[in-house]
């Protein structure tokens, strides 16, 4: 009697099982059906940096690559193998019956995570180019899939074709013929003969930044028409907002609003994307401070190659000076102030730029008057102010990995016949 | 002896200098003016054992089948999002709603893999889900990606042409972490991937059309669904009319006559467009066979008719590939037609009115 109540509460287990997960249940099935399970797949990253590059560490789960640079990728399976014969004694008499479909798929991952493929690659070929646009963590998978003989059709023939539109589209008039005479669910016939194998393999990178942050300063003259911000910490969030605006990038007339009558010194990653060893900076200006005689300016000036910074932590560095941007030139007796922002591709604080006027010769930095800088002096053409400092125009940025920019250009003090005492905004 | 130990001490230290400089992208020096692959291992060169004429994808593979750490391979099944099985055929341009069952998504990853324990072995992290559509014919494969916020394990998949091997691919992967050694923990990726085998039918009529030539004019006439892949049904096309017999003037000008219904019952009004047709000449007919798999051949019909009951009859006499307007009576509301079925049954008619020139 125990037993037989045994059996019966057994029973009644594997009822409820079965009506609670009836996945389970198709997974069962699968078994019974002697279909061969997915073989394992090596995937490997070619020329990725050492575990420990950048006091990353050993094991993470990431291979340590630079942004923008290409590495070979290769996938091997013994699905892509001549014969399934290495795929065990399961598929010693079946066959390959079609080359495999191989897909190579690049995911980001944000910080919780969460990834979002960024390129698929459908090559059907072990081998590919991987390059990684933005640093981050990102994820390689490989997914291959071919035919095999024997195995029945995995697709039940429960399907009741469902998914099939034969009634309606006979009710529409359009064709009846396509309906249900073409349609066969769960017949296993033509497509359904042999297996789909599959095998899939995933690695994670972490690409790291090697581009030189964006900068761009920002001087407002309080004359004419200008009118300069209340504070330079004022000036500075309204650049970061149209800086963001246009992701850093210089269209030439892109200031607006209370800037509309500033002038912009924008250095940005031009090409953008480039490989590592060919990282270059547009300079661009636009506005009057970049001509000797103040007339408004809007054009690249240059472009600046980055430099190896840091060869282990593979930095690099943009430095503007002279030879690309051969001065600015602001007035005699009229007020200014200066206002910088960054803006990376990777991490940065937004406060990790700083801009400073100094006399070049003694390094001595120039501080503002009643919150402006004023210059009552000129110094320049330097022919006729030979005994006047020397000022330098200096910024610095850098970026959480390291990477920085950094401008040093003259400043100049042009005599002007016009004097303004006034156009601060009180 | 004593010359070479100068370049003996070079060489060792040249090859102390590879050994302990981090190979691939560290070594790049701002002199460096390449943008080649970083490799630690010369591209391109393929394990001894593979053979490029039977194995050509295999070119540039070097590695072994199987990785050097442990890395679970989990099974995972396709279904339907309602728990189902997936029907063996599917149709073109109909979305259905899959779902895939596997471990991976369970709360524990497995605490072992090939007889090595993976002590505390922990999720890091949420999976991944990569689903493909493939043409197995054509060894074409489409990533299936939707907007619509899914339960991570379903996607919404929609064939977009109708094959006869066809299959749904769907790849998963999830990190886990796992103590290697002593307080060491190593991160790797679990695997789970599915195939499916499913016939996609084809639920779009023909686009045919025809080019007329009479003389040295000629006129030609055919359709695109627009848009592409509607669903339901019935579908909708464009006739576009091109050449000097489609135009009033005579001008080489194109008409287009959006929004008929894709199918057997395509009659175009005079309005809209039209083939103008001289009393006399030989009248030259050529198919223009159009589909998103194939016409069947011995159904193609083409040539001047008149509509009864809407279906067109043919006027004796027109249906080959050219014949003498001289010689043939029209009816009172004549057009010029092509009936052609594909393979699945999917039929189309397309008839537009003549007039004369």
């Amino acid at each position: 009697m125990r037993i037989t109540i045994q059996i019966v509460l057994i029973a009644l287990l594997l009822l409820a099982s079965h009506t609670l997960f009836p996945s389970q249940v198709q997974a069962q099935s699968i078994n019974l059906r002697n279909l061969l399970r997915s073989p394992e797949m090596n995937l490997t990253l070619s020329g990725g940096l050492p575990a420990g590059f950048r006091g990353s560490e050993a094991g993470s789960g990431g291979l340590n690559i630079l942004e923008d640079a290409k590495y070979a990728l290769s996938e091997h399976s013994v699905l892509y193998e001549e014969t399934p014969t290495n795929l065990g004694e399961d598929a010693k008499d079946r066959k390959f019956t079609s080359p495999p479909t191989i897909n190579w798929t690049t995911r980001q991952v944000d910080a919780n995570g969460n990834s979002t493929v960024v390129r698929n690659d459908n090559n059907n070929l072990a081998t590919n180019e991987g390059t990684f646009p933005e640093p981050g963590e990102y994820m390689i998978t490989n997914t291959g899939s071919r035919q095999i003989s024997g195995g029945s059709q995995e697709t039940s023939g429960s399907g009741s074709g469902s998914s099939t539109p034969g009634g309606s589209q006979s009710g529409s008039g359009a064709s009846g013929q396509s309906g249900s005479g073409a349609q066969t669910p769960g017949s296993g016939s033509e497509g359904g003969s042999g297996q789909r194998l599959t095998s899939t393999q995933t690695i994670g990178v972490i690409a790291h930044d090697v581009t030189s942050p964006n900068l761009w300063v920002v001087f407002q003259e309080g004359a004419g028409q200008g009118q300069i911000a209340e504070s330079e910490a004022a000036l500075q969030d309204e650049l970061g907002r149209q800086m963001e605006a246009s992701k850093g990038e210089f269209s030439g007339d892109q200031l607006s609003g209370p800037l509309a009558q500033a002038s912009l010194l924008s250095i940005y990653e031009s090409p953008r994307n480039a490989h590592p060893t060919k990282k270059t900076a547009a300079v661009a200006v636009a506005g009057p401070v970049f001509d000797a005689t103040g007339k408004p300016v809007s054009q690249v000036a240059g472009k600046v190659k980055a430099t190896v910074l840091d060869e282990a932590a593979q930095t690099r560095l943009v430095t503007v000076g002279e030879e690309v941007l051969k001065g600015i030139f602001v007035r005699r007796n009229v007020p200014f102030l200066v206002a910088g922002q960054i803006q990376d591709n990777g991490k940065y604080k937004r406060d990790s730029a700083v801009c400073r006027i100094e006399n070049k010769e003694t390094g001595e930095v120039i501080e503002k008057v009643d919150g402006a800088y004023l210059f009552r002096v000129p110094n320049y053409p330097r022919s006729e102010y030979a005994d006047q400092p020397v000022y330098q125009f200096v910024m610095e940025g850098k970026d959480d990995a390291g990477n920085q920019t950094v401008v040093k250009v003259p400043l100049y003090v042009v005599n002007t016949a016009v004097s303004y005492e006034g156009g601060r905004n009180e | 002896m004593k010359p070479f130990i100068p370049v003996l001490f070079a060489l060792l230290f040249a090859l102390a200098l590879n050994v302990l400089l981090p190979v691939g992208a560290v070594g790049q020096t701002a002199d460096d003016d390449t943008d080649e692959l970083e490799t630690s291992a010369p591209a391109g060169e393929t394990a001894p054992g593979i053979d490029l004429d039977k194995t050509p994808w295999l070119k540039g593979v070097n590695i072994p089948p199987r990785p050097a750490y442990p890395a679970p391979v989990l099974p995972a099944e396709i279904i339907m999002a309602d728990g189902k099985p997936v029907p063996a055929t599917l149709s073109e341009d109909v979305t259905v709603l899959m779902a895939v069952d596997s471990e991976i998504f369970g709360e524990r990853p497995p605490q072992e893999w090939n007889g090595q324990a993976l002590p505390n072995a922990a999720w890091a992290g949420p999976a991944a889900v990569n689903w493909f559509f493939d043409d197995i014919g054509r060894n074409q494969s489409t990533m299936a990606s939707c907007s619509e916020p899914l339960p991570a394990n379903q996607m919404k998949v929609t064939p977009l042409d109708p094959t006869r091997l066809g299959g749904v691919t769907v790849s998963i992967a999830r990190p886990l972490t796992y103590e290697e050694s002593p307080g060491k923990t190593r991160k790797v990726f679990a695997n789970a991937s599915r195939g499916l085998n499913v016939r996609v039918t084809d639920i779009t009529p023909p686009t045919c059309g025809l080019e007329i030539t009479v003389g040295k004019q000629t006129g030609t006439f055919w359709c695109a669904e627009n848009p592409p892949h509607g669903f339901p049904l019935p579908k909708k096309a464009d006739v576009y009319l091109k050449g000097p017999l489609c135009s009033a003037s005579a001008e080489d000008e194109q008409v287009v006559v959006a929004g008929l219904e894709l199918g057997a019952k395509m009659v175009l009004t005079a309005e809209q467009g039209a083939i103008r047709l001289p009393r006399t000449g030989e009248a030259k007919i050529k198919v223009i066979l159009q589909d998103n798999d194939e016409v069947d051949g011995k159904t193609v019909k083409t040539g001047l008719c008149e509509l009864v009951d809407g279906t067109p009859v043919p006027v004796p006499g027109t249906t080959g590939d050219s014949f003498d307007l001289s010689k043939i009576k029209l009816p009172t509301h004549p057009y010029l037609f092509v009936d052609a079925t594909d393979l699945s049954g999917n039929r189309q008619v397309l008839c537009v009115p003549v007039l004369g020139k």
